[in-house]
């Protein structure tokens, strides 16, 4: 079995003038749940549009689900939301997820109920469409694209229009649809959404993938403590003696220090001996946002 | 293969009947062919052409007075023993004269009124009546039925977002635009069918209350199934044309304003340019021409395009095809190259 679910080479899309997609170059790694990260405009839909083939490419090549399977066939494995869940407004919520999966061929009604039930939706299954909220709507959208328990999942803005109960919860759902068996491609522009959910994740920016990597990697090993002490001073000079500290500055009303989190209590340990007490230890890691603001710059206000 | 294509039509029928547009365009049918079938009954029943056409001459009697002598062809057909109801006996031997071959020539072309009054009479039972439904709405209000019916079925996925749903559920282009189509067609037959459903019933009602019952089973069964096939072929076309325009501009509103626009405006420009020699040739290619040109049958001219000789029903059938294999066939290669974008609400 191949080991990446989605790889694409050199992918390019052009608009007329507009590069999209830049020759995007993608490896998505089976039963992970891979973030696709940029601001609005960066390309993540367009090439989610490709993979799905709603567009098609200018350039470039790409395989799902392994470069023996077709493209017909891998998308009835598949299941992908693109931008906003789209229904028939005049068929109920339960009949919208009836005609998907009557088409597809595959699933039961069994299986609807289940689905409804899992999104929370049952009670309204029987409603149509158009009086749904958005995030009802949402809620239908991922009932369809786990119709027929697809190896797969694209899922592109997934808690756009939602409550935050509502997003932590479909948060969860996601975290908990990941697994071996399955892979989930999820598409944001929320950096928080992206960091509590992936493990991987490609950062895209002007088309391009400007780094690409599993979460904890990409936000740098770089492991740091805040410390607020009795005597910032002559903290600082204990812990600068200390040759597995690498760094220590003051920050504020804080101490800054940078160290394995795992000797922690080695610190509290050495201050305790030069009559530095400590009244507060916060271990720091830096964050995606961060991160984003590093690689990306000039366009990190766009993303949220 | 066969499989996946009738289980796509199953489900595509599934949405079709449930959306309230093509039950709209039911009524509508319904509504326009009974209008003109209860006007003609309602003409037949007040006299037909037989009372609407009449001589009016002036005579003078022999006293010196004139008199204004006037006749109806109805007046004519219901003379008792040839026996003229006026007192012919006020005038001169020469006026009598004079009023007998007036008579006499109306009466002769009193008997063409008769004869259109009988065709009328009999267009108001079956199976006549279905065949004159099909002539008189169906072959023009229908076509623009068809052509609603058809863009919003194609249309629509584009304005709801939905063809990006269906699409990414593994559902082949060509498979999903010629499944669509299909059904199409079999909804377009449907709701032909539930219309002349109709006027067969209102025939049925109008036949108990006409004075003559001799009329009744004017026609032959055989001359409606022909002419209903070719009312279907008539639809193609047109149904080919809306889907077209809906693909290309990727929403159901234009493929409607489009295809039903060019059906009006053919028509107005081709009453127009029939009256010049050079258009005679281009004529037979035009899609108004050749479907008119198609579809008459017996004492029905149909359709609009009617001025002026119409092609022959053969080659217009093969004019006809050309026009379904082209627009049809441009639909589907612009269906499976364009790229699909989302709701665009129209």
């Amino acid at each position: 079995m191949n080991d990446l679910v989605i790889q694409t080479s050199a992918l390019t899309k052009r608009y007329g003038h507009i590069l999209a997609v830049d020759q995007l170059s993608l490896e998505v790694p089976r039963g992970r749940i891979f973030g696709l990260l940029g601001p609005n405009g960066s390309g993540k839909t367009t090439t989610i549009g490709m993979l799905l083939g709603l567009v098609r490419p200018t350039s470039g090549s790409f395989s799902l689900l392994g470069s023996g399977t077709s493209h017909a066939e891998a998308l009835h494995r598949v299941g992908a939301i693109v931008e906003q869940p789209y229904f028939y407004p005049y068929l109920s919520g339960r009949r919208n997820l009836a005609y998907f999966q009557g088409i597809s061929g595959r699933g039961s009604p069994k299986e609807l109920d289940d689905l409804l039930e899992q999104v929370g939706l049952a009670d309204r299954a029987g409603d149509r469409f158009q009086t749904y909220s958005l995030g009802m709507k949402q809620r239908l959208g991922l009932a369809y694209t786990l119709l027929g328990n697809p190896e797969l999942l694209i899922l592109d803005e997934p808690t756009n229009g939602m409550d935050p109960a509502g997003m932590a919860e479909v948060r969860d759902l996601i975290r908990s649809l990941g697994s071996a068996d399955r892979t989930v491609l999820l598409s944001s522009h929320l950096l928080n959404e992206v960091e509590q959910i992936c493990d991987s994740v490609a950062i895209l920016s002007k088309g391009k993938v400007i780094a690409q990597g599993a979460v904890g990697d990409l936000l740098h090993p770089q492991e740091q403590v805040r410390l607020r002490t009795s005597d910032d001073a002559k903290a600082v000079e204990v812990l600068a003696a200390l040759d597995w500290v690498e760094d220590v500055r003051i920050e504020g009303e804080a101490l800054i220090v940078t160290a394995p989190h795992d000797r922690t209590s080695e610190l509290s340990e050495a201050l305790g001996r030069a009559g530095v007490y400590i009244s507060e230890i916060t271990p720091l890691q830096m964050s995606l946002e961060q991160y984003f603001l590093e690689v990306t710059g000039d366009v990190a206000g766009e993303i949220q | 293969m066969i499989g996946h294509v009738l289980r796509l039509t199953r489900w595509e029928w599934f949405k079709l009947h449930r959306r309230r547009m093509p039950w709209i365009l039911l009524i509508i049918g319904v509504a326009i062919s009974q209008l003109i079938f209860w006007s003609t009954y309602a003409f037949v029943q007040s006299g037909g052409p037989a009372n609407q056409s009449s001589i009016s001459f002036d005579a003078t009697d022999t006293a010196g007075e004139t008199v204004e002598i006037e006749f109806t062809c109805a007046d004519l057909r219901d003379m008792e023993g040839g026996e003229i109801p006026i007192d012919i006996d006020r005038f001169s031997q020469e006026e009598q004269q004079n009023i007998a071959r007036g008579l006499q020539e109306f009466a002769e072309r009193c008997e063409s009124v008769n004869e259109d009054s009988n065709d009328i009479r009999q267009a108001l039972l079956l199976p006549n009546s279905l065949t004159f439904a099909m002539a008189s709405s169906l072959a023009f209000f229908g076509v623009i039925l068809m052509m609603i019916l058809a863009a919003s079925t194609a249309g629509t996925e584009y304005g709801w977002g939905t063809l990006r749903t269906v699409l990414v559920k593994g559902v082949g282009r060509w498979q999903l635009l010629a499944v669509k189509t299909l059904v199409i067609g079999l909804a377009s037959a449907g709701l032909s069918a539930a219309v002349l459903a109709t006027v067969g019933v209102a025939s049925v009602v109008a036949t108990l209350t006409l004075e003559d019952g001799a009329l009744v089973g004017a026609g032959e069964w055989s001359e409606f199934a022909i002419a209903f096939g070719k009312l279907i072929y008539v639809y193609l076309p047109y149904v080919a044309l809306a889907v077209l325009m809906s693909v290309l501009t990727s929403s159901s509103g234009m493929g409607i304003a489009i295809g039903v626009g060019y059906y009006v405006i053919e028509s107005i420009v081709v009453g127009i340019l029939v009256n010049f020699d050079w258009f005679e040739g281009i004529s037979n290619f035009v899609l108004g021409r050749v479907t008119s040109g198609w579809l008459e049958l017996g004492d029905f001219s149909f359709g609009g395009g009617g001025v002026g000789e119409m092609p022959d029903p053969l080659p217009a059938a093969m004019v006809m095809l050309g026009y379904i294999v082209i627009l049809g066939g441009l639909a589907f290669v612009l269906f499976q190259r364009k790229d699909v974008a989302g709701a665009k609400g129209g």
